[in-house]
């Protein structure tokens, strides 16, 4: 139990000869888990977020009954499909935006410093805010499931069962975007510019598949060459790496593969998201070792 | 002014219109004249689930789609094009030059040649199916006794439709010579209208030259080896087999109201939600999911598509044989038969329709049905049930099942407070806390 910031480089040594040191590092991210835990439900953005997902679904859903009693029939693809992406895409967007700020926070106000004088390390930090991320994650997609079964039950819409399996294993993509928002916010000089990395890598999310299908629009200027063709091509791999890399690509398509019964491609999805996981929680342990605690 | 002068004035006035004349209608023709180059070719005979649809390859495609486990049909052939800037793409003269191009089709995957094929006469015929048409591939001999068949069919009809001519002057002759007897008192009968000969019911695009391509689903690299032994250039280009993801039955669904608008029922998990008391016809179909792109490429390569990986279900053919079974909770399975129906528009100066099974009706022998279909009648508002296709033996067909909901309609009120309620736990959680924190310590227990 005595891992302390003066001591980080034979600590480390012991880490790795020392199985119990991993049992320390559960019992800290635990710790840290829970505190963050009960910091997000004593908080306005959980609760608002966990109910902006089902008020754009209520509105989803009457704009269908809307269209239903003026036509008279509509096929209804997919039911609930739409709103379950929309509530968890807005899950993970939270989670995301929280993860940005929950290194990068504590440590412009001087309280990650005081974190490392107890029996702490990266590896518990990280651990511990993704544990917490993910949960705060499984509570807001907890709430919002049994909302959008009452919403399925109020206007007869059968809410399909393989979409509970897409929301039982949403959670592992939702690591992902835990990690990356932990990432950025460990190699982050300031929160304010965590949440400016944020915001642009969002940006950047997006615009690559509207840019793509935007210079496909573009009608070629000579006859016999495609001018664009280099820009449409760099475009065109740069969204096919987005969709392996992107939480919200693998969510997407992990719901689609629940909901196809692809359980072929739905594992496919899920290793892509715990390796992607992986990675980025290695990348953050690595930039929070690099950047330290100090502010 | 002399006359000399005056003269050489009209000369130039003269010449200066011609010269204006001349340099307009040089642009007026170099405007509308589209610049054709000879250009080797592909043209494809792109198999489809049960048609085929034509489109050429030209340089500027490198790719083309095919169906996998299908034959569709490449032709080498040298044409001339010119680019068609409305629709941003290169068409093809077949007019004006449309030569094949001798050689082998070299087919490779990895590196490795996979199969080497030669041309060979092939045939298709078309055999309508309402506005659609079934298509049927005839290769080698088979094209050739394909064709003859054909031919022989072209001339019966033709014969028939001569006779059938003959027989109609006949007719119309004797029931004038009738109409004069009558008018004299005689008491006549009339002689049978003679009867039109049956659509020859098959259309053939005649017999040509391809090369039959069926390959599995995978990418493969493809070249024209002339008889010379040497590639013939501009003929590589890359070949993209595709195979559907996922085959199902899908219906297309007839509203009473709005018969001539039908919907689409293709995903496995597509619901119908209908209003209730209504009344909808379900026509049922084969379908396959194809990518997207693939598919829209397939149908023409040079169509400018965005690269998605979105899926399409494609309509295939219709299922007549068989019996739709509707399960409601707690009621046992109900059958329903494919039934006729003919539809009448409402009389009056009000819009609407009426659809009435079809009767045959003996005065008028060639009159067919409008709709044919599974009748299925929604009821109350909050009730749902289940159909599903039967095979002739009984057999529920894959991927037939869906759900026919009518819905209820709470208020939009009801539904908005019901998604409100977070906030509220989450107003009690947080007044608590606070609370909490305001007491002091020894009292907060």
């Amino acid at each position: 139990m005595q891992i302390s910031t003066s001591t980080v480089g034979k600590e480390r040594v012991a880490t790795r000869s020392d199985p119990p040191v991993w049992s320390l590092r559960w019992r800290v991210a635990r710790q840290i888990a829970g505190q963050e835990l009960r910091d997000a439900l004593f908080g306005w953005s959980f609760y608002l977020t966990a109910a902006i997902g089902p008020f754009l679904s209520a509105l989803f859903v009457y704009n269908s009954l809307n269209f239903v009693a003026a036509s008279g029939l509509l096929i209804q693809a997919r039911p609930f499909y739409v709103p379950v992406l929309v509530t968890t895409t807005l899950a993970a967007l939270y989670i995301a935006a929280w993860a940005t700020l929950a290194i990068a926070r504590p440590r412009d106000q001087g309280s990650l410093r005081v974190l490392f004088f107890a029996p702490v390390d990266e590896y518990g930090v990280i651990g511990g805010h993704i544990l917490a991320g993910v949960a705060i994650y499984a509570l807001l997609v907890l709430i919002a499931a049994p909302l959008l079964g009452l919403l399925a039950a109020l206007t007869n819409l059968p809410f399909p069962p393989l979409l509970l399996v897409g929301l039982l294993v949403s959670p592992v993509f939702a690591v992902v975007a835990v990690a990356i928002g932990l990432c950025i916010s460990t190699i982050a000089p300031s929160s304010r510019s965590a949440m400016f990395f944020l915001g642009a890598t969002l940006l950047v999310v997006l615009a690559i598949p509207i840019g793509y299908t935007a210079l496909l629009k573009v009608p070629p200027t000579s006859r016999y060459y495609d001018a664009l063709l280099f820009l449409r091509g760099l475009m065109q791999t740069l969204r096919d790496l987005l969709n392996w890399i992107s939480p919200y690509a693998l969510l997407s398509a992990g719901t689609d593969a629940a909901m196809r019964a692809s359980w072929g491609d739905l594992i496919q999805r899920l290793v892509v998201g715990i390796a992607g996981g992986m990675v980025w929680a290695a990348l953050a342990i690595w930039g929070l070792q690099r950047r330290g605690v100090l502010p | 002014m002399t006359d000399g002068r005056r003269r050489r004035t009209w000369w130039f006035v003269i010449l200066l219109c011609l010269l204006m004349t001349g340099l307009a209608g040089a642009t007026i023709v170099r405007a509308q004249e589209s610049q054709r180059q000879r250009a080797f070719v592909y043209g494809i005979n792109a198999a489809l689930a049960n048609s085929f649809t034509g489109s050429f390859a030209p340089s500027s495609v490198r790719t083309i789609y095919l169906l996998a486990d299908q034959t569709s049909v490449l032709s080498p052939r040298m044409t001339e094009i010119y680019f068609w800037p409305i629709t941003n793409e290169y068409k093809a003269s077949w007019e004006l030059l449309n030569d094949p191009v001798a050689g082998s089709l070299e087919i490779s995957q990895n590196g490795q040649v996979i199969r080497q094929t030669a041309a060979t006469s092939y045939t298709i015929n078309y055999i309508p199916r309402g506005t659609e048409s079934d298509a049927q591939l005839f290769i080698g001999a088979e094209a050739d006794a394909a064709q003859a068949r054909f031919v022989a069919r072209q001339k019966a009809y033709q014969e028939a439709q001569n006779a059938y001519y003959k027989a109609q002057q006949a007719w119309m002759a004797a029931v004038d010579d009738a109409n004069q007897r009558i008018q004299k008192g005689e008491k006549v009968t009339l002689p049978p209208e003679p009867q039109a000969p049956e659509p020859i019911g098959v259309v053939s695009n005649g017999v040509n030259q391809g090369i039959p391509i069926n390959l599995p689903a995978g990418s493969y690299q493809l070249q024209l080896r002339g008889p010379d032994g040497v590639i013939v250039p501009d003929s590589a280009r890359t070949l993209v087999v595709f195979a559907p993801r996922r085959s199902a039955v899908g219906y297309m669904v007839v509203p009473e109201t709005r018969w001539t608008t039908p919907d689409q029922v293709t995903d496995l998990s597509d619901v119908i939600v209908g209003k209730a008391s209504s009344q909808i016809y379900l026509i049922p179909h084969f379908e396959r999911e194809y990518p997207a792109r693939s598919y829209s490429l397939l149908q023409n390569p040079q169509q400018q598509v965005g690269e998605t990986a979105d899926w399409t279900w494609v309509i295939g053919e219709p299922i007549k044989a068989g019996q739709l079974e509707v399960i409601a909770d707690g009621q046992a399975p109900e059958q329903r038969a494919l039934t006729p129906y003919q539809v009448t528009q409402v009389p009056g100066s009000t819009l609407g329709y009426q659809i009435q099974e079809f009767r045959h009706d003996r005065s008028r022998p060639s009159a067919a049905p409008d709709l044919v279909g599974y009748p299925i009648r929604i009821d109350q508002p909050g009730s749902g049930f289940e159909i599903r296709m039967l095979s002739p033996q009984g057999e529920v067909l894959p991927g037939s099942s869906r759900l026919v909901r009518t819905p209820a309609t709470p208020p939009l009120s009801i539904l908005i407070l019901l998604s409100l309620a977070p906030l509220v736990v989450g107003a009690v959680v947080i007044a608590r806390r606070r609370m909490k924190l305001r007491l002091p310590r020894n009292s907060a227990g």
